[in-house]
This record gives structure tokens, sequence and C-alpha cells, in this order.
């Protein structure tokens, strides 16, 4: 068990934006929840070895808009998500687990922490960014969504049981319009053993270690990209300019492509990602370069995080892939992505991107 | 130029006339319709063929509207017993299969109930899968004991692909023969009402297949060969094989052929048509060669369903109806009825009736006009005014727009009126009104309904439209229409309360000519 | 008080509610049949008068809100209402000890008789808004603050969704309505949980014996062919507004909610007078040559001049004859709170409620 604290959600911000795979909410968002929620406080990080199995714990997180999620800082939503689902279903958490890999949903999670006897797990749902509920592992390996519940940070409070997942998506994504287009989360209700099956474990450690990587290596004029590539274990994709954005927007769902032209010893080559929130597929020089689930993440040339929400025109940009963790290598968990994939065109299988560099851990 | 016989069975007499292509009238004859119906159809048939004196080779279709199929219904007797499967299930069961029907109804027409899973939402998702295997459990448990099932599928006029698939598996299961009807085939929108037009339809299989071989036999026993055809209840008809899947389409074509027929002859595609009996008046509206349609659920045997009947206005107004002369005269609605040739004034009865006051006020002669010249005239007229308001008043009623229309006046008691009547542009009395239901039926074409859901987020207005109306014209054509000369007759939109998405109640009506 | 409700009552109810209806409401039959259904297992369905139910005692509304369209076709499997009231009962940790109707004007009159039935729980003589509206923050206890959350909803297959708090009751309509569609487009609900002085302050009462009087009267004058309008207007304290005929009709449809206008020509003492009647699913106003003489709160009825039967919005058509009545609402509805819910400026019209 150790404590968090604000330093290490600093980190976790940064950190877990990079790990975001183009997605997941904006670093901004991310350090306003850090800044306004978090700074006083401690947060117990559990790790899943030590959970015990019989333990009831849950998911929690935030859901929104990108604008909103922006525009109106995370408060009390998914407390009050927490407490709905508590209270409703009658079970009391002691634990609860972030629903995916990003600096925002790391901490959304936490913030259902605040006083409360509750530890947060050092695992999520994903160990990467994902668009949709019904891409998490835990949905994929057979964990019911329900009973979830809702909240807002006035207090309107909605929790739904229902065995029907696709029903169960369609209310939580048609009451965001209710909530503003932002709202606290709570779902998944599991026990620690259903846990440990479906998690990806030590993902807010790593976007800890990312970003405290990161920080350092600004701080020692050295290369932010080599130290997450270190941290990581992943593989430099290219190091470019932006030279295309494409987007189209519908409902809470962006669908893009970005170009980026190499410069450098990249001179001559070409990337293009395509992206639905989150960056899904990656060729370079027009060879397939990286399939979901492995993960097509940004860093700038001086370490800032940047998403496929606030990247411009003419930014300089690097890319890198991760391979995706074990937990995914599985048909039923590599299927989450094929209908998504294939709206993109791709309608291959998974090829993993990268092997695993000696010394790096995931 | 080929000839064709329409026939029509009314409560009292069985109509025939025999039409050329251009419709005149070459031959008509009334024979009083036989309580088993097909005799009377076969006199009637009998009667004109030899007042038509040509050869009857050249006789190439012969239509009837009959009344086997409601009669059956409103007696109990001859109906075939139905397996009743509703696929829907975990949702209707509150309310199973013949509920609110009839006791004796219900008892003649049950063989088993049976509720399966599967059905549709109203925007085409399932409420669950189709339980094949229940399906082909109920094949095995029907085979052989029942000939006729009913299937109804919850949303299947959005979706009739659970209810297609049923029938398969039914069919596929079972070694003796079966009749299958679904649902969307047979009406539209509302569970209990689709469902029990569908119950009465399999239960109307031998009936109606008695019928048919009753016309059939009675056609060839007079020399004739010809495409049979039978009347809808919307005015239009359908072809054997269609008839027989779908009976239930023919109970109610009598009203309907009585004003197509009345306006047919007086040569107006719209006009407000009105028969007068003995007892009452039945007003119809004409629209663009149909009649205009209740908006009420339809009551068939003491059963709901949700068939477009024509909506009639029915006044207790005839030939017979008593008059009474008092501070303020009064009219019926009691009736001498039939008996009109003793009991009138005119006739030398004692009843004075609303024929008194016509044959007094100089509108027609019938009788001895002596017996009522002594009535006194202000009271006579008074009577004569409220006769004509009385229809003025039915008239107004039935419009539904402000355009005055012309009236065609059919029946015995159409003496009562005179040749001017407020609100209509002018009065037809047509020759051979009489006749005028066989005329209606001989004159139809085939005609075929959809009646659907669509949104239109999902499916573009345009699209959505044009995918109707192309279902419309390909039942048409299944019916027995000519597909070259089938066309749309009548599109409407309806937006649906409380639903997103913009979803329309979408129907089409299709007529064509006959194919042959 | 306390009597029972038999099969026969249902009859009369399913007749009376769509007069309250003022035009919409929705139809009886299949909520009366439900009814009848659940009424033939278990027995007779005891009603109680609002005033007897004790002080401390849970009262929990029970109604279908969604289509009718969707209503009439995917028929409910008669659970759903058990499953929802269930599913609050759970939240607040206690029984209902008895149930009652948020709308009398129309089919929400006859679902609740039916929840009754199946739960084994009274029904209350009561109900929340005299007549039929279209949202439900449009009920008297609205007027007291009184909250329609925790309020479940619940359909066919077993799912029930719980809106456990809200901000106030037109949030939880608009979001109640939204999850009803994502349901299917028709839920049964669970709402306005209430203790029993709480339901004493803020229901209306008498209103299922009211339905259940104009039903009967109505029965009655069929049977012994005389006036049924005029028995409709000694069963409620109505009066005749107008007589005529429907010479125009004009509608719309926006956001699902049949809106339009129509228009009489008057008859008899109202020849050469006109009538305009302004509806959106039910009828909120009417003008006489132009000048308003009744509107929400009050109830607005189009009869059948012949039969007295009510026409709804959906069965109006030229040429009817009909006579148009009005019934002077609860007195509740009158005052600043009940216009601020159902006034006519909540249709969007000007404030001006005329006298009764």
């Amino acid at each position: 068990m150790k404590d968090l604290l604000y330093g290490d959600f600093l980190d976790i911000a940064l950190g877990g934006t990079i790990l975001g795979t183009g997605g997941g909410g904006s670093y901004g968002a991310a350090r306003s929840i850090a800044d306004r929620v978090l700074k006083r406080r401690h947060v117990r990080l559990l790790d899943p070895k030590d959970l015990h199995a019989g333990s009831q714990v849950v998911s929690t997180a935030a859901m929104g808009s990108p604008e909103v999620m922006l525009k109106r800082p995370l408060t009390t939503e998914t407390k009050l998500a927490l407490d709905a689902l508590e209270s409703v279903s009658g079970r009391q958490f002691k634990h609860v687990i972030p629903i995916e890999t990003s600096g925002y949903n790391i901490l959304a999670c936490l913030t259902s922490c605040v006083g409360r006897d509750i530890s947060v797990i050092d695992a999520d749902g994903a160990g990467r960014s994902i668009p949709r509920l019904g891409q998490t592992l835990f949905h994929a390996y057979g964990i019911p969504f329900s009973p979830f519940a809702l909240a807002d940070h006035k207090g309107r409070t909605i929790a739904v049981s229902t065995g029907d997942f696709p029903l169960s998506d369609r209310i939580a994504l048609n009451a965001l319009e209710y909530y503003g287009w932002l709202a606290g989360l709570a779902c998944f209700p599991m026990t620690g053993r259903q846990v440990r099956d479906a998690c990806v474990p030590g993902t807010i450690s790593l976007a800890r270690q990312v970003g405290a990587a990161v920080r350092e290596a600004i701080q020692s004029a050295a290369d932010p990209l080599l130290t997450v590539l270190q941290v990581t274990g992943g593989m430099e994709l290219i190091r470019g300019k932006v030279i295309g954005i494409q987007t189209e927007t519908d409902g809470s769902y962006t669908f893009g492509t970005l170009r980026v032209r190499g410069t450098g010893s990249d001179s001559g080559s070409a990337v293009s990602i395509k992206s639905m929130n989150e960056n899904m597929i990656a060729w370079k020089d027009g060879k397939l370069a990286a399939v979901a689930p492995d993960r097509i993440c940004y860093i700038r040339p001086d370490g800032g995080p940047v998403t496929n929400a606030d990247v411009s025109q003419g930014d300089s940009i690097h890319v890198f892939v991760i391979e995706a963790q074990q937990p995914w290598k599985s048909d039923v968990a590599l299927g989450l992505f094929s209908e998504t994939l294939s709206a993109m065109g791709y309608n291959g299988s998974y090829v993993a991107a990268v092997r695993r560099q000696v010394g790096a851990h995931n | 130029m080929p000839f064709k016989i329409g026939i029509d069975v009314g409560g009292t007499n069985t109509d025939s006339v025999v039409l050329n292509s251009a419709n005149r009238l070459m031959a008509k004859a009334k024979s009083p319709t036989t309580h088993d119906v097909s005799t009377g159809i076969e006199n009637s048939l009998r009667l004109v063929l030899e007042r038509f004196g040509k050869d009857r080779r050249t006789i190439r279709h012969c239509m009837l509207g009959t009344t086997h199929c409601i009669n059956a219904i409103l007696e109990r007797k001859g109906l075939d017993r139905v397996a009743i499967i509703r696929i829907g299930t975990p949702a209707s069961d509150a309310i199973p299969p013949l509920t609110d029907w009839p006791e004796d109804l219900a008892r003649a027409v049950k063989f088993r109930c049976f509720l399966v899973p599967g059905g549709n939402e109203f925007d085409g998702r399932p409420i669950a899968e189709l339980d094949r295997k229940r399906l082909q459990g109920i094949a095995k448990q029907i085979d052989g004991k029942v000939r006729t099932v009913a299937i109804t599928s919850v949303f299947s006029p959005v979706r009739p692909e659970h209810e297609i698939e049923a029938g398969r598996i039914i069919r596929n299961g079972v070694h003796h023969r079966i009749s299958i009807s679904l649902s969307h085939d047979v009406a539209t929108i509302g569970l209990l009402e689709r469902e029990n037009a569908t119950i009465l339809n399999s239960s109307l299989g031998s009936v109606s297949r008695h019928a048919v071989q009753a016309l059939r036999t009675a056609t060839r026993r007079l020399g004739l060969n010809c495409t049979l055809y039978l009347g809808q209840n919307d005015g239009t008809l359908m072809d054997v094989a269609s008839a027989l899947r779908h009976p239930i389409l023919t109970v109610a074509s009598g009203p309907t052929n009585s004003i197509r027929g009345a306006a047919s002859i007086a040569g107006v595609q719209d006009s407000v048509v009105i028969d007068i009996g003995g007892t009452s008046t039945d007003i119809g509206l004409l629209k663009g060669g149909f009649p205009l349609e209740s908006a009420r659920p339809a009551m068939v045997g003491g059963v709901r369903t949700n068939f477009r009947m024509p909506d009639l206005l029915s006044l207790a107004l005839g030939g017979g109806s008593r008059v009474r002369p008092g501070d303020r005269v009064a009219i019926g609605p009691d009736s001498v009825g039939y008996r009109l040739t003793h009991e009138a004034l005119v006739f030398g009865g004692t009843s004075f009736t609303t024929t008194d006051v016509a044959v007094a006020m100089g509108r027609c002669k019938l009788g001895d006009p002596r017996r009522v010249s002594s009535l006194p005239r202000p009271m006579v007229a008074a009577a004569d005014r409220l006769i004509q308001t009385m229809v003025e008043d039915g008239i107004e009623r039935i419009l539904t727009s402000p355009k005055p229309l012309p009236v065609v006046l059919v029946g015995g008691g159409s003496i009562l009126l005179g040749n001017r009547l407020n609100g209509v542009t002018r009065v037809i009395r047509p020759a051979n009104y009489e006749v005028a239901n066989a005329i209606g039926v001989a004159t139809a074409e085939i005609g075929a309904d959809v009646d659907t859901i669509m949104t239109y987020s999902t499916t573009p207005r345009a699209e959505a439209l044009r995918k109707v109306r192309q279902q419309a014209v390909e039942r048409a054509v299944m019916s027995g229409a000519n597909p070259r000369r089938t066309r749309i007759a009548n599109v409407e939109e309806i937006p649906i309360t409380y639903l997103p998405g913009n979803a329309v109640r979408v129907r089409v009506k299709a007529c064509g000519m006959l194919a042959t | 008080m306390k009597e029972w409700l038999v099969a026969d009552d249902l009859e009369t109810i399913a007749l009376g509610a769509p007069i309250l209806g003022t035009g919409g409401g929705g139809d009886p039959y299949l909520g009366k049949l439900m009814a009848r259904a659940a009424m033939s297992r278990s027995g007779r369905v005891p009603m109680i008068s609002l005033r007897d139910i004790p002080d401390e005692s849970l009262v929990i509304a029970s109604a279908m809100m969604g289509a009718p369209t969707v209503f009439v076709e995917k028929v409910p499997s008669g659970g759903e209402p058990v499953v929802a009231f269930r599913a609050l009962e759970r939240f607040l940790g206690r029984k209902a000890d008895a149930t009652y109707s948020i709308e009398a004007g129309g089919l929400n009159s006859t679902i609740p008789i039916g929840t009754a039935a199946r739960i084994g729980i009274p029904l209350v003589d009561a109900d929340g808004m005299g007549r039929a509206f279209p949202e439900i923050q449009m009920v008297s206890p609205s007027i007291y603050g009184y909250p329609a959350t925790p309020m479940a909803l619940a359909d066919e297959k077993g799912n029930v969704l719980l809106i456990r708090d809200s901000l106030n009751n037109r949030w939880t309509e608009r979001f109640a309505r939204n999850a009803t569609i994502d349901m299917g487009g028709s839920s049964m609900i669970a709402l306005y949980p209430l203790e029993g002085w709480q339901a004493k302050r803020a229901l209306l009462p008498g209103s299922i014996s009211l339905a259940r009087r104009i039903g009967h009267r109505i029965r009655l004058a069929w049977n012994e062919k005389t006036d049924p309008i005029e028995a409709v207007l000694q069963a409620t304290r109505g009066r005749e507004l107008f007589r005529g005929k429907i010479s125009d009709l004009e509608r719309r449809s926006e956001t699902g909610f049949a809106r339009g206008i129509v228009r009489l020509r008057g008859t008899g003492a109202f020849d050469s007078q006109d009538l305009s009647i302004h509806f959106q699913n039910e009828n909120i106003l009417a003008e006489l040559d132009g000048r308003r003489v009744a509107a929400v709160p009050d109830l607005i009825s189009i009869l059948d001049s012949e039969t007295g039967a009510p026409i709804t919005t959906e069965g109006l058509r030229f040429g009817l004859r009909v006579v148009v009545i009005t019934i002077p609402s609860h007195p509740k509805w009158r005052t600043k709170k009940g216009l601020e819910l159902v006034g006519p400026e909540c249709f969007g019209y000007d404030s001006d409620v005329p006298a009764t």
C-alpha cells in the first residue's frame, strides 16, 4: 500500500495523458482535477496482488464531451456516482479502479476516494484509453457493467440495473445530454478475483513513472522521448511535423486522420494515424505500422503532452508505439476493436508492432 | 370484346350484373339471398345469364362480394380451429390471445395458444431472440391436430422477419398440410386488433374454400369459363388465391361495393352516396373512387379489429318510417319495413309513412294519391321539410371539407328526397341503382395496402416512401394486378407522438387493373 | 371509507376517464384489460378514500409513460409495474401501503388498479391531476415541492432504472422521457412516493370514483335513451361551453406532440358564433369569437353531440357535431404555484385564465 500525494497526481496527469493514446481527456482538464480536488489530499494505492478475492471493487470515471471536460472542471461528479451506486445497490465498496489509462480518468477515479476509507487499485480496465465503454477488458471478460450509476455535481443521480449492455450504453450516452455533457460514472461492480482476472496491472504506477521521467528529462535537458521509451519498452515511430488534420464529429466521438511528415533522421518518411477519439491504427510509408490494442502515443519534442483534441497543423510531434499488454492477447479482447478498425478500412487481424526491449517493462 | 359478371350478396337479395369492358350494363338480375348463400348466388347468376343471352364464353371475369365469411363468424358456424402463436415474450403476456372475445366465438376458433420469445421494438431491434426450438416443439405438438395457424409477432408490420421465419419453421416441422396466416399480411399496428384479425382469418379457411368452390361449381355448371375475384373490405378485388389466403379481408365488401357502385353508375369519383331503404338510410362518402374510412376500431363478430371499414352514417329514416304529426312533427325510428306495400296510407293501409308524405307532396306517384289528398297541407310540408333536413344534416356530417359535392341517391326510399338539397352541387339518381352493389364489385380494381412505421432519421423520407410504395405495388401484383397497370392510389403519413427520430406511420394503397 | 372495485367498475371507469382526459390521456382499453386479468386472479381491489389513509403510511403512484403507439403494439407483460414498485420499495427500505393514479384522465386511471391487484394493496381514490396533462411535473404534489424521485422505470425484460435524486421535477420528466425511449418507447413507472400526510395534503381526492360516476351515468343515459351530455354535466360540475360543428382542423406535429387548432361553427343557441380550441395532445384553451372563455388548468372536453362519447385530438374530424364542455379544475391548480406548473404560459400562451 502506498500513498499518492500531490506531486504524484501531477506526474500521473502528465504521464497518463502521454499514455492516453491521443485521447482520454486533455492534460489541462487532468491538471485541474489535481489542483482543485486532490491538492491537499492523499490516496492509498493498492497493488492488485494484495487484493483479497472477495473484496468489493467498483470502477469509477468521468464521461462527457471533450469541450465540456475542458471548460467545466470535475468536482464531485465521480464521488456522487459512487455514493449513488452504493445507496441503490446496498453494496459498500472497499476499492475503486480506473476504467482506462489517461491522466484525466485516473485522477477522476481518485476523486471518488476523497474523504472515504477507500483505496485505489494500481491497475485499470484497459491499460490505455478507449472510446467506448464496451471496449474495456472488464466487458470483454464478461463482467457485467450494471448496476451502474451516473451523477453530476448538482446531485442529480440515476442508477440502472439491466443485463442488457447495449441498453446501458445507450442510457449512459443519452443521459449525458441531460447532465450538460459531463457526468460521474460508477460501474462494473466486481469482486477482487474478477478484477485480478480482467485488469491490466500496474498502470497507475506506470503513468506516474512516465510523468516523473519526463519531468526529470526536461529538468536535465535529456530527450524526453527516449526516456519514455526506456520506461515503457516502446518503439519510436516517427519524429516530425503535423502536416494534415481531418476531423469529423458524431455526437461524443471525433473521427480523425492525422498526417505527420518526418524531420531530421526521419525525413522522407510519413505516418498517417486514424483515430476515434483515441488512436486506433497507424501506417508508415504506406505499410501498417501499428494497430489497436497496441498503443499509438504522442509526445511533444519538449516533453509536453498532446492529444488529438489539441493538436494543430504545423506542430512538431513525436509518435511512438507500445505493444499491448498480455491481458489484451486473447481473441475476445482483440475483437473489441474489429468494428472500429473495419470502419477505418482495416479488416485484418491484430499484428504486434514491437518486440519487448530488454530491461524495460510494461 | 370480353364481358364481366359482378355478383353481390346482400341481406335480402343477391344481385348480379353483366358489364362490357367499358363498364356498360348489359344485363341485371336480383334473386333472394338463400341461407346457404351459394344457392342464391347460382340462382342470380342463372337469371342474369339468361337475360344476357350472348355467348357465355365471352365472359372473361367474375367478381363476387359475398357474405359467406361474415355469416360464419356471426353464426359461429363452419369455423376452423386455429393454433394461435404469439411471438413477443417477455413482452405482451399481460393480455394473452383471445382476451375480450365473445366466449362462444373464442371456443369455436381456439385450438391452443402459444407464447414464444421474440418480436421487435418500434425501431426494429429484437425484443428477444426468436425461440426457434420452441417453435419446432410447437410444430410437433400441432402436427396432424390442427389445419391452420395464426402467427402474430410484436411490431411485425415494421419488421416481419420473425413472423416469416416462424412460419417457415412450422411448415418445415409438420408432416400434414397446414395453412399459415402471418399477421403482417393481414392488418396493421395494434397488437390485439391485428392478432384478432389474423385468428379470424385463419378460422375462415374452410368457409372461404367452400365459397370459392361454390362459385366455381356454379360458374362451370352455367357454362362459364372465367377468372374469379373476390371483393375486399376497401372496395378493391383480390384474386382467388389471395382471397383463400386472406379471407378476413373480404368480410365487409358489401357496404363498400354499394357506395362505389352507385358512384360508378353516376360517373363521379368524389361524391356523397345515400342509400335509402325501407327502415334506414346509409350515407357514405367517396373520395377518389374509394369510400371514406372510419377511424374507429371495426368490430367483427364482437371482436375488436383495426380494419378500415367504410365510414357509414346511418339514419333512422326509410321509406317505411312512421310519421307522427303533432306540435312538432316526428319521424321514426320505427318503420313498417317490408310491409310498406300493405300498410302505407297510399296502399290502403292505416300507417302514416314517409312514402305517404312523398306522394302527398307530389314527389312521386305510388299507390292511390287520393288517399293522402286530405292530409293537412302545413303538416305534410313540415314532415317533408324534416325528411330533407335529416338527410341534409347527415350529408353535412359526413363531409370532410367545406367543398360541396354531388350526391348519388340510390335505394327504394330515394323517392322521399327532392332534387335540391342543401350543401350539394347536384342530385344524381342513376339508372340501375338497385344493382349498384353488383356493379360496384364488377368495376373494382385489384388493390393492396401497406401500413407500417418508418423512422425518417434512419431512412430518409424519400427513400422510405419509395420502399413502402414498392411494397404496396408488390402486394397488389401478388393479388392479381397487372404490374404494368398498377398505380399508387393513396399515400398517408401520420407523425407518431412521443417517439424520436421522426417516426411516422406510412400507409400506401396500390391499385391495378386485372392481370388477365 | 373502503369499498371494493369489481370488474364492472373497470368498464365505467374506462368509459368516464377519457372525459377527464380533455382530448388526451390515452385509450384506457388495454389498461382495463390488464387490470381485469389481474383482478381475475386476485379478486376485488380495495379502494380507500384519501382522508382514510394513515399519516405514516407510504403511497406510491403507478403509471405508464411513453408512446401510445408502442404501448398498443408491445403490450406489457404485466409484471412491470410491480418491478418498478419493488425497486422503489427496496431503495426506500419499506413497502408501499397503497398505490394511486398520477393521472385520472385516460389510460393512467386503469393502470394503478392492475398494480393494486397484482401487489395486493389498496388503491387510493385520488390522483395527481384531476385530468390529463402531458408531463410528469404537472401534478399536484409538485405544488408542494414534493419530488417525483426516487422514481423507478421498468420494462418487460426486467431492466430497471432508478432516478435517485433530481434537481427538480421538470428535469426528472425530461430525463425519464428520454430514458423511456432508450427502453423501447414505453415503460411502467413508480414515482412520487408520499407519506400519508403528504398525500392528504397534495393529492386531488375522489378522482377514480368521479371517473366511474361519469361512466356509469353515460351508460345509463345510453340505455334509457336520455341525454348523455346532460348526464356528464350532472356527474361533473361542468357546463356546456359551446355546441356546433367542426368547420376547420389544423394539425402539426412537433417534437412528438400533436399540436393544432380546431374551429367550430355554432348551432342552435350558438348559431353564427365561432369557437376555436387550441390543443397540444390535450385541449389547452378555447376562444369564443376571439375572446378566451376557458383555459388550462380548467378542463375542456369535446363530446360527440349524440352519444356523449369524448373525442380525442386524434379523433377530431371536419363535420363532426360536438358539444364542448368545461369543468373547473381543482382549486389547487388555480394557486400561483399551480399556475406556474400548468397554466397557459406553460404551453406557450399568455397567462389569462378565465373565471369558471
